[in-house]
């Protein structure tokens, strides 16, 4: 151990430290307090996304409040999980804020970072901006346009949840190079769940229409302000 | 990990308030030093219950027979640094409070209580990514890997940050000393 590591060792021993409170009676009274449904989500078992996306597919995707509420009150795909609810109107309109750990860096660092290949779509071009986030769990593309500033978040894997979404409306199948894909129109709150399951309340950001897709076990959302079609056909150029 | 942690974070998974409140009283007096030394102030007990509350609702989703201190701190950390932002402070502000119990003294040995200020004042002004490593390493007495784990970070980055952050450290001093 070097002179100033043992200096710090000590220094550490002469730092007054409040007495720490008692907290127990406090906590248990509010885990009590929990019903199931406020608690952090389970990640389901595979067969259970499958059979709603089976259902939802079934019923045409366009299903009726009622018939929404029958199904899931949450959706899972490709990473996201998408809350049905009125909550996205009263949601707070808060500025986009960084994801946590959020980094920004180049195409070039974010490829040595990341554990999966990053897909840049042909007709956006090279990004304005490139972030790594959450200890490169979350790559995202940020292209600046005047009229249509476009975001582009990729990630590893698809089960685990990476985003919680609350949509007031319906989302629609789109497909995206013939693999399964989600159309999320209009503005919805987004929050980030980091990797211990924790809903991260201050990254909500007020999103514009989504598409979510996924391709060689990485998941994308597309941010966007364009039209469905105009979305997979920027999904559809991504190239590796 | 301990068994005993083991052992109550299953049973508190599976709803058991009882096992929860061991694992409450265990692990306290730690996320109650993190917080302090991040810079949660008056707001510390606050996020130490709001930690407990997280941890509880997250458990679903711990990994079983990872250890649980690590895990329960990066709650911690990341809920102080929420109050924190919330409440617009700076966090240079989280070492402002830390004070050497020199008053206890009578005779205060006065080149040690002056190179223990000097080297506050250098902890004061590094970066926040730098403070925060060193706090976790040397205040906290956490390992790489709890660090790591605790502030979000690869392993990698701990080692290689906590080396820069100690020779960022030592040239602040040279400076201070010279500046005498």
């Amino acid at each position: 151990m070097s002179d100033v590591e043992r200096e710090l060792r000590a220094l550490a021993d002469t730092i007054v430290v409040p007495e720490p409170p008692d907290v127990r009676a406090a906590v248990r009274t509010r885990i009590e307090a929990d019903s199931p449904t406020t608690r952090a989500i389970r990640p389901p078992r595979p067969q259970w996304v499958a059979a709603i996306l089976a259902a939802l597919l079934a019923i045409g995707l366009a299903a009726s409040p009622q018939a929404r509420a029958a199904v899931a009150e949450v959706f899972r795909f490709a990473g996201v999980d998408v809350r049905w609810g009125s909550d996205a109107d009263d949601a707070p309109v808060v500025p986009e804020t960084p994801l946590p750990g959020a980094d920004p860096t180049d195409l070039a660092g974010a490829r040595e970072q990341a554990g999966f290949e990053i897909a840049v779509p042909s007709l956006l071009g090279e990004p304005d901006r490139v972030v790594v986030a959450d200890d490169a769990r979350v790559v995202s593309l940020l292209y600046n346009r005047a009229q249509h500033p476009v975001r582009l978040d990729e990630f590893d894997g698809s089960l685990e949840p990476v985003f919680a979404k609350t949509v007031a409306v319906t989302g629609v199948f789109a497909p995206v190079d013939g693999e399964r894909g989600w159309w999320l129109p209009g503005p919805h709150t987004v929050h980030y769940v980091d990797r211990d399951g924790v809903v991260r309340e201050e990254t909500a950001r007020l999103a514009t229409s989504t598409l979510i897709w996924e391709s060689g076990g990485v998941s994308y959302r597309l941010e966007a302000d364009v039209s469905k079609a105009e979305a997979v056909r920027i999904a559809e150029s991504l190239v590796r | 990990m301990t068994t005993e942690d083991d052992e109550a974070v299953r049973l508190a998974r599976d709803g058991d308030p009882d096992a929860y409140e061991v694992l409450v009283a265990r692990y306290t007096a730690p996320a109650h030093r993190l917080a302090y030394f991040l810079g949660a102030g008056g707001d510390v007990e606050d996020v130490v219950q709001d930690a407990f509350v997280k941890a509880y609702r997250a458990l679903p989703r711990f990994r079983m027979g990872a250890p649980f201190r690590p895990w329960l701190l990066r709650i911690v950390a990341n809920e102080t640094k929420n109050a924190v932002r919330g409440r617009k402070r700076r966090a240079q502000l989280a070492l402002r409070a830390l004070d050497p119990r020199s008053v206890d003294d009578p005779y205060p040995r006065v080149a040690e209580a002056e190179r223990r200020r000097v080297l506050l004042a250098g902890l004061r002004s590094l970066a926040g990514k730098d403070r925060e490593i060193l706090l976790c390493r040397y205040f906290l007495d956490l390992s790489e890997a709890e660090t790591a784990m605790t502030l979000s970070l690869p392993v990698g980055t701990v080692k290689s940050r906590t080396s820069r952050a100690l020779a960022r450290l030592r040239d602040r001093l040279d400076v201070e000393v010279l500046d005498v």
